[in-house]
């Protein structure tokens, strides 16, 4: 709130997710890569192999203008992405991290001074073991910075005691460190075991194809099958709170399948081409391996950006960059209020819709755009009052999803409401009770799922009985909105709740 | 009233702001030499590749073989003066970022496709023919872009009082600051400048040649330092230009006003008229490398005295708004001393690394292959067949041993000796 949000029509977070995902799938290459490189220098030359060392060369050329040319600067890519879509984040992150970044851009500078000099003196007067040994640097330094910038992103997921201390280790040495720099390790080797497949499938030469599919391969599938029971031990590392994101939220189960699903494909395929069928490893089959290898880096980056909501900085700062200390303020004195960057100040009926979108705009933009697109909020409001949608914006924290609060008052709440459902689609919704169910319960309930499950609270119940409660629900329990649906839809979800209670055991 | 700026963050700036200055200042200026030469050497680059004789495609080639290398090292040093700005003036630089988003979020791949397209050049520079100045334009386009918005960004961080009309207006961040009058002569100030560094980088080069070829050599040199003079000049006139531009306040801190302000104006003032002055000298001396090591370094000072002079006129500016002297410090000094003594190893592996390359110069044909070449063996045959031309984009001519001195131009120097 204290930062103008930048209005990007297919929603900002589309460009983070993008930039970040292609910065990680480089950069861990870059590290992983590094090793791979001067191990397999040293293979090549104890065994004296000049076709493996003439291909290693060219992968050098490949790896060097690949993590220069985009793994640098999309890196740079990043900084600028987070600066534009979370500068409140940013700005505490670089106050209290601007010495961790300082010491990884110092490695960052051996890195790249190395790999040129690396990539320049395979065939020089310089010795064998000196040209290892700038390998070795390199290797060191991609390393080191990887050690760094695990512990801020770890951080932002599991601040742990820094909130009470404020302390940079405790800062820097954070619950999820260590199995996250596990993770990450393990996906350095996944990549860079991949690459070396991608590139050695264009040589024309059998027997070195062969050789590489064995060599690489058994990196990548290694550490691929290494990665599944790593990948357990980071989910398991976290706060309940996250571990129970993972289980409630759709997406995030998703993202953790796609995860599981990804990986272990890598594993079996890489196995299949580097134990029992080396001539397959052709092109397209190459480039499937780096496909799933991008799921696999993409997979961990969604659910390590999931498993975190609803907030940026666990405990202090929500998605919405709203800090957790100013949450009661604001709910109390309005968004309006606190936000410097608004053109309406006061809700009138004749503003409200305006008011409406720039309040939407602040709280809710992080991660919904307005009318269409993923996430898109109107399209799911069809056939719903602006006094029920008004009561869920305002009880967003404890609806399905992992939201923060809404950081307005009731009254801000309804504005934006009234803003969705001008740009909700019109027309006839179904009446039936499941239909019903589903458009007013929905949002915050499972019938026996995990959520909040309420089937088993209506057994033995009459639909009038039920009827009344739902009439009343307000005050029953105020954390729920009051029923705003008309007395059709009352019944039919009545009789609908009164039929899944009789099933409830 | 509302203050129209965000407000500084909870958590104190982790270093005392001198220090943070000194860094910004420092790692700033490294920036701007590399970024100089990109966009320095594409244009001369394009000029000499239309001009199109010999010796005029000898000295393209020698700028567009390192841009490269030199675009590696410019991103390098531009990401840590990026981190210390955003240390010492988040809530401005981060709202005028914001203002400017899309624009800003294109440099990005902007710049991946001139680096890609640099690195293209230079490995293809012979068999690019006709191309050549047309895409070196292109990439002058693209790399003045990237200034363009950095420009605009720096600038309209001065004003935040139009940051909320601004935004209003249109919160999908096509805000750039054309009503400025500075913006203009700010940009052409660097783009000059960037010329002028080319120019002399290419007589500082000519110059180390001329033993060797010495009509190239001498042809280069005089060539590059007149580059040099001339941009110099030029820039003199537009530098006054962007002065009087300048809010009163601003002008005024640099005239007394302000004392580093001042000190900073006046020492570069006379260390630009200083390194024009040497220039001019060797252009007619028969051993010019003095003067031009001399003008070059009268050209760091007036270089470092304006990024001074830009961060007192920041200051100036925002004075009424954000007074970076009294933002809350809590220094790190524990990971502030690991941070140095990590940068002096790196410092110290750097000139390890450096000796590596210099001894280890590429072998670029059979003919002058040295002694004691120690590759894999695979390579016996002929070096000429080892592919390594292909390495990376590299400089020809015959590889010489010995000594040389220099820092990170080393990497194509080889020629040099």
């Amino acid at each position: 709130m204290n930062y103008p949000v930048w209005e990007v029509v297919f929603g900002s977070r589309w460009i983070i997710a993008v930039i970040g995902v292609i910065h990680v799938f480089i950069a861990q290459f870059a590290v992983g890569g590094g090793l791979f490189l001067v191990l397999t220098e040293g293979r090549a030359r104890k065994s004296e192999d000049p076709a493996l060392l003439e291909w290693l060369k060219k992968h050098t050329r490949f790896f060097t203008f690949l993590t220069l040319v985009f793994g640098a600067t999309t890196g740079v890519g990043i900084w600028f992405t987070i600066g534009l879509i979370s500068p409140e984040a940013t700005s505490h992150l670089i106050h209290l991290f601007v010495w961790v970044w300082a010491i990884e851009w110092v490695f960052f500078l051996v890195e790249i001074l190395a790999i040129i000099v690396y990539n320049r003196t395979w065939v020089s007067r310089v010795s064998r073991r000196q040209h290892m040994l700038i390998g070795w640097i390199y290797f060191a330094a991609a390393y080191l910075s990887l050690v760094a910038i695990n512990g801020i992103l770890a951080f932002q997921l599991t601040p742990g005691r820094w909130l009470a201390d404020h302390s940079l280790l405790s800062a820097f040495f954070n619950p999820s460190y260590w199995s996250q720099l596990i993770v990450r390790s393990l996906i350095c080797v996944v990549l860079a075991g991949l690459y070396a497949l991608v590139t050695v499938s264009w040589s024309k030469d059998r027997i070195l194809k062969a050789e590489v599919a064995k060599y690489a391969g058994t990196w990548a599938w290694s550490a691929a099958i290494l990665l599944l029971p790593a990948g357990y031990w980071f989910v398991r590392s976290l706060p309940k709170a996250n571990e129970d994101l993972v289980r409630l939220i759709a997406s995030v189960r998703e993202a953790s399948l796609l995860f599981l699903g990804a990986t272990a494909l890598v594993a079996v395929l890489v196995l299949v081409v580097s134990t029992v069928w080396p001539r397959l490893l052709g092109k397209p089959y190459a480039l499937v391996l780096l496909f799933m290898g991008l799921c696999v880096v993409g997979s961990t980056e969604w659910v390590r950006e999931s498993v975190r909501k609803p907030y940026t900085i666990t405990d202090y700062l929500y998605i919405n960059h709203v800090a957790v200390r100013d949450l009661a303020r604001d709910r109390k004195e309005g968004m309006l209020a606190a936000s410097l960057w608004v053109g309406e100040k006061t809700i009138t009926p004749s503003n409200e819709a305006a008011a409406g979108k720039e309040l939407f705009r602040i709280a809710c933009s992080a991660c919904h755009n307005a009318v269409s697109g993923s996430n898109a909020v109107a399209p799911r409001l069809k056939g719903l009052d602006a006094a029920f949608v008004g009561g869920l914006v305002y009880r967003t924290d404890l609806m399905r999803g992992g939201m923060p609060p809404f950081p307005g008052t009731q009254q801000e709440a309804q504005a934006v409401a009234r803003y969705l459902l001008e740009k909700a689609p019109r027309g006839g919704v179904p009446r039936d009770g499941a239909s019903v169910w589903a458009r007013r319960c929905g949002p915050c309930h499972t019938l026996a799922g995990s959520f909040r499950p309420v089937g088993s609270f209506f057994k033995g119940q009459r639909p009038d009985d039920i009827a009344a409660v739902i009439e009343a629900i307000n005050s029953v329990n105020d954390k729920m909105p009051p029923w705003s649906g008309s007395q059709a839809e009352e019944k039919a979800l009545a009789k609908f709740l009164a039929a899944q209670g009789g099933r409830a055991k | 009233m509302i203050t129209p700026i965000p407000p500084v963050d909870a958590i104190p700036v982790p270093a005392p702001i001198w220090f943070l200055k000194t860094l910004l200042y420092v790692t700033f200026l490294i920036h701007v030499i590399f970024m100089n030469l990109i966009l320095g050497g594409n244009l001369l680059a394009a000029v000499f590749a239309f001009k199109g004789k010999a010796k005029h495609l000898a000295a393209a080639r020698r700028l567009v073989v390192i841009l490269p290398y030199v675009t590696a090292f410019a991103i390098l040093f531009g990401v840590a003066p990026l981190l210390f700005v955003q240390v010492l003036y988040g809530p401005l630089f981060y709202t005028s970022a914001i203002l400017l988003g899309t624009p800003f979020i294109l440099i990005i791949p902007v710049l991946i496709t001139a680096y890609s397209l640099m690195y293209a050049m230079a490995r293809w520079w012979e068999r690019l023919g006709d191309l050549r100045p047309w895409l070196s334009l292109v990439n002058l386009f693209l790399l003045g872009y990237i200034g363009f918005v950095w420009v605009n960004i720096f600038t309209l961080m001065l004003e935040p009082d139009r940051f909320k009309d601004k935004y209003l207006a249109h919160p999908g961040g096509w805000q750039l600051n054309l009503v400025d009058p500075t913006v203009l002569p700010r940009f052409l100030h660097m783009f000059l400048g960037a010329i002028a560094v080319t120019g002399l980088y290419l007589a500082i080069r000519g110059a180390r040649r001329i033993r060797f070829e010495p009509e190239q050599g001498r042809w280069q040199f005089r060539s590059g330092a007149t580059w040099f003079a001339g941009a110099t000049i030029v820039n003199m006139v537009v530098g006054l230009w962007w002065l009087v531009d300048l809010p009163k306040d601003e002008m005024t801190a640099l005239m007394g006003g302000n004392m580093f302000g001042s000190i900073a104006l006046g020492l570069g003032l006379l260390a630009g008229l200083a390194s024009l002055a040497l220039a001019l000298l060797g252009i007619n001396s028969l051993k010019p490398g003095r003067y031009l090591w001399g003008a070059a370094c009268a050209l760091v000072v007036t270089l470092l005295c304006m990024i001074v002079m830009r961060d007192v006129i920041r200051d100036a500016a925002l004075r009424t708004y954000y007074d970076v002297a009294r933002t809350a410090t809590h220094p790190q000094w524990g990971a502030i001393g690991l941070f140095l003594v990590l940068f002096a190893a790196a410092i110290w592996l750097s000139v390890f690394m450096l000796n590596v390359l210099k001894k280890g110069a590429p072998v670029d044909n059979g003919a002058t292959r040295g002694p004691g070449l120690t590759d894999s063996g695979v390579h016996k045959a002929s070096p000429a067949e080892s592919g390594i031309r292909k390495l990376l984009p590299s400089d020809s001519g015959p590889i010489k041993a010995g000594p040389s001195t220099s820092g990170v131009h080393r990497l194509d120097d080889q020629d040099d000796q």
